[in-house]
């Protein structure tokens, strides 16, 4: 292997190593991972949410909340922009334009990690 | 700045925008309209800088709202039209009767109906006073007849509106408005301020515990108040479906001011026990007066405050008389309540003098119509 | 602030219907207070009547709910007996714009320091449906079951002509740039007005064939034009339908004084 090939070789390595140190800290809980949650007793099922979000991460509902309304699912809370990020969220679409204030951020849980 | 006490000559108006001024007025907002200008006029040149705000609104409408507006920051307002001007209010009105707020408008009320005769008297807006606006609430209203008490009655406008967090009448016209006399400003007035919310105060105005008058909350306190002209409960919230609710409101906002009529009343008699009582206010009490001072058998009761109606003076002056003239410069607006209240009290012959056209009943016109009552 | 520390908690869930334009104003409304820093202890609100006119009475503040139009009007008296306070106005379309006209171009042209944000739905929804003065032309509505025979107005174009310090115009689609107009606006001295185009799927979009809110924000979408882009264009863009545009963006942000600095209260209550 050349110097350049074995230079490039460390880089990755390196970089590698400290991605995965990042991603595991001593408690066990991974930092900066969030995900929004769906408060059932606001949602009014107007699916603004479904059709706003750029990365799609919402789905139409076909449970009944308590609140009788079929409210909408995250399906897919690691398409989100702010999945990865703590400190500033970024995009916040879906959060702004929900008209009930039902979507809030929470840090994303031991198991929902692992997924 | 109000002027030093002392003795003036001045217009009815301008003693008007002295009363004001004693009692601590720091906004007005008026619209011209004949013939109430000058107390715009006025306070347009005396409230400036630190002594308060004066502002001139694009319609009657908005006078009165800026004037309910500002005294929910705290000041005590006031606002002055005539008849048309008047009319437009009434919303409003009922606004600041249903929210509580403490409010005085001066009505110099001129010819009507419509724009009618600007510059002359009549007393045609007195009914529209206590139910021009749409629903049922109490109002209190004064009628000055003489420059001194446009000054007096105005002040007691200020107190009475504050005190029971009421929208305030001072019901003059034309005549008494443009009309100029001796003015006695005293040493001492009594002024009353409102009840605010989370201040202790030691007045005994306010040790009433079940006068019904709740605590003001002024805003930008932290009180988190909700003012709304909808029906609602004691903390602001929105109840328009519940009718025990609306029923219990609607109530308080009335007995809030009968139960304290006793307070409220203020008359003039002269010549109290005669068998001719002539009933008046206002500008048409000025023929009566000078016939009840010179006819030994004529008496006069003189109303300063006309809503909520004095029922216990008319009661009185009718028990001990025969005949009752009620002298008024409409087509007869207190005389059927007048009338009612006295014929409870046991004098059957009630009738009525109108005036119309723009000036007050003269003396001789008023001897002419006694006699023809039967009165010597 | 946390939202429900800004919002009277016990008044939730709140009437709007589902997918209303008014929660989305009020999630903007939200951020741009707490970005611009403002206390709520010093910070009154005051709505007409109608559905936005509602929003004051869902925050944890002083709020005067007045009649039908007048708002600004009750403002100016209440900004002007204490003028430390900041005075935000919650109103509709046809609560600023038709009954309350003469009191939002005065209003502009006296330059009270206040904050107007207008949720222009075109329509008048609390009552049911009726034609509002910015319906668009050939829109069905309760009174104009025929299609509007009536042109619609451009508030924010009116705001700019009667002398506002700053108007901007967004609709409930472009939530990041109306949070930042909000926030320019609550920091700015002077009449300032915010005119949210927002959707009304339960009376103006069921009755024009857009009742999910989605098709609504759709069609928001499809006809919004940036500002900078049209100023040379020659649409008119007063003419809201479907073949005109929504033209959002910041109308003009100029620094007229005060009327309080006119008066010489800026300093007082």
């Amino acid at each position: 292997m050349t110097r350049g090939e074995g230079l490039r070789q460390a880089h990755l390595a390196i970089y590698f190593i400290l991605v995965t140190f990042k991603y595991r800290p001593a408690n066990g809980m991974r930092r900066g991972r969030m995900k929004p949650v769906i408060n059932p007793k606001l949602c009014k099922a107007c699916n603004i949410c479904v059709y706003i979000c750029p990365k799609k991460c919402y789905t139409k509902g076909t449970d009944i909340s308590e609140m009788g309304y079929f409210d909408a699912v995250v399906s897919f809370p690691e398409k989100c922009y702010n999945h990865n990020r703590e400190g500033k969220l970024i995009c916040e679409l879906c959060v702004l334009s929900c008209p009930d204030q039902a979507i809030s951020w929470h840090p994303e849980t031991e198991e929902e990690k692992r997924k | 700045m109000r002027i030093p006490p002392g003795e003036y000559f001045l217009q009815g108006n301008d003693a008007c925008v002295e009363g004001a001024l004693a009692s601590g007025v720091r906004f007005f907002a008026g619209y011209p309209i004949t013939p109430s200008t000058e107390i715009a006029e006025g306070l347009a040149q005396r409230l400036k800088g630190k002594d308060g705000v004066f502002l001139q609104m694009e319609d009657e409408i908005a006078c009165i709202s800026a004037v309910i507006g500002a005294s929910w920051g705290g000041a005590k307002a006031m606002t002055a039209t005539s008849g048309p001007g008047f009319s437009l209010m009434q919303e409003a009105i009922g606004y600041a009767a249903m929210s509580e707020t403490p409010v005085v408008i001066v009505n110099v009320m001129r010819g009507g109906p419509s724009t009618g005769q600007p510059t002359k008297a009549s007393q045609g807006d007195v009914m529209q006073t206590k139910w021009g606006s749409h629903g049922d609430y109490q109002v209190i209203a004064f009628a000055p007849a003489s420059v001194q008490e446009m000054f007096d009655l105005t002040v007691e406008c200020f107190n009475y509106s504050e005190k029971y967090r009421v929208p305030a009448f001072l019901l003059s016209d034309a005549e008494i408005g443009h009309m100029r006399g001796l003015l006695r400003i005293p040493e001492k007035l009594k002024i009353i301020d409102r009840k605010e919310m989370g201040i202790r105060r030691t007045d005994e105005a306010y040790d009433v515990p079940d006068d019904l008058v709740k605590p003001f909350p002024v805003f930008g306190k932290g009180h988190k108040a909700i003012i709304t002209g909808m029906t609602h409960t004691e903390n602001g919230r929105i109840e328009p479906e519940d009718s025990k609710v609306h029923s219990d409101l609607v109530t308080r906002l009335n007995e809030k001011v009968l139960r304290n009529r006793k307070d409220i009343n203020q008359w003039e008699m002269i010549g109290e026990g005669s068998k001719t009582m002539i009933i008046s206010y206002g500008s048409s009490a000025l023929g009566p007066k000078e016939v009840a001072t010179t006819d030994p058998n004529v008496g006069l009761l003189r109303l300063k405050s006309i809503w909520p109606l004095p029922e216990e003076p008319i009661a009185q002056a009718a028990k001990g008389a025969q005949r009752i003239l009620v002298c008024e410069m409409n087509l007869g607006q207190l005389y059927f309540s007048i009338k009612r209240v006295a014929h409870d009290a046991g004098c059957k012959q009630v009738e009525l003098l109108s005036k119309l056209g723009g000036e007050p009943p003269t003396p001789s016109e008023v001897r002419h119509k006694i006699r023809s009552m039967g009165a010597i | 602030m946390d939202i429900f520390e800004f919002y009277r908690k016990d008044r939730w869930p709140h009437v709007f219907c589902p997918g209303c334009g008014n929660g989305t104003v009020m999630n903007c409304f939200f951020r741009a207070f707490n970005e611009a820093g403002l206390s709520l202890d010093n910070t009154v609100f005051v709505g007409g009547i109608g559905c936005s006119s509602r929003v004051p009475l869902y925050i944890n503040s002083d709020a005067l709910h007045t009649t039908h139009g007048r708002a600004i009007a009750f403002a100016t008296g209440l900004k002007l007996a204490k003028p430390g306070l900041k005075v935000v106005v919650f109103t509709g379309d046809g609560d600023l714009g038709a009954i309350g006209g003469n009191h939002f171009i005065n209003g502009c042209r006296r330059n009270v320091d206040m904050t107007v944000i207008c949720i222009n739905n075109n329509i008048y929804g609390m009552t049911g449906g009726q034609a509002s003065i910015t319906t668009p032309h050939d829109f069905l509505s309760t009174t104009t079951p025929y299609g509007n025979k009536e042109y619609p107005f451009d508030l924010a174009e009116i705001a700019v002509a009667a002398g506002a310090n700053y108007v901007a115009r967004w609709t409930t689609r472009q939530v990041h740039e109306l949070t930042k107009s909000m926030k320019s606006a609550l920091q700015k001295k002077g009449f300032t007005l915010v005119e949210v185009v927002s959707q009304c799927p339960t009376n103006f979009g069921r009755r024009n064939k857009m009742a999910d809110p989605a098709q609504m924000l759709d069609w928001f979408k499809a006809n919004t034009v940036r500002r900078d882009k049209t100023k040379n264009a020659e649409l008119d863009h007063a003419d809201l339908n479907l073949a005109g545009q929504i033209t959002v963006g910041e109308f003009v942000d100029r620094n007229r004084e005060c009327f309080e600095e006119l008066i010489g209260v800026e300093k007082h209550g």
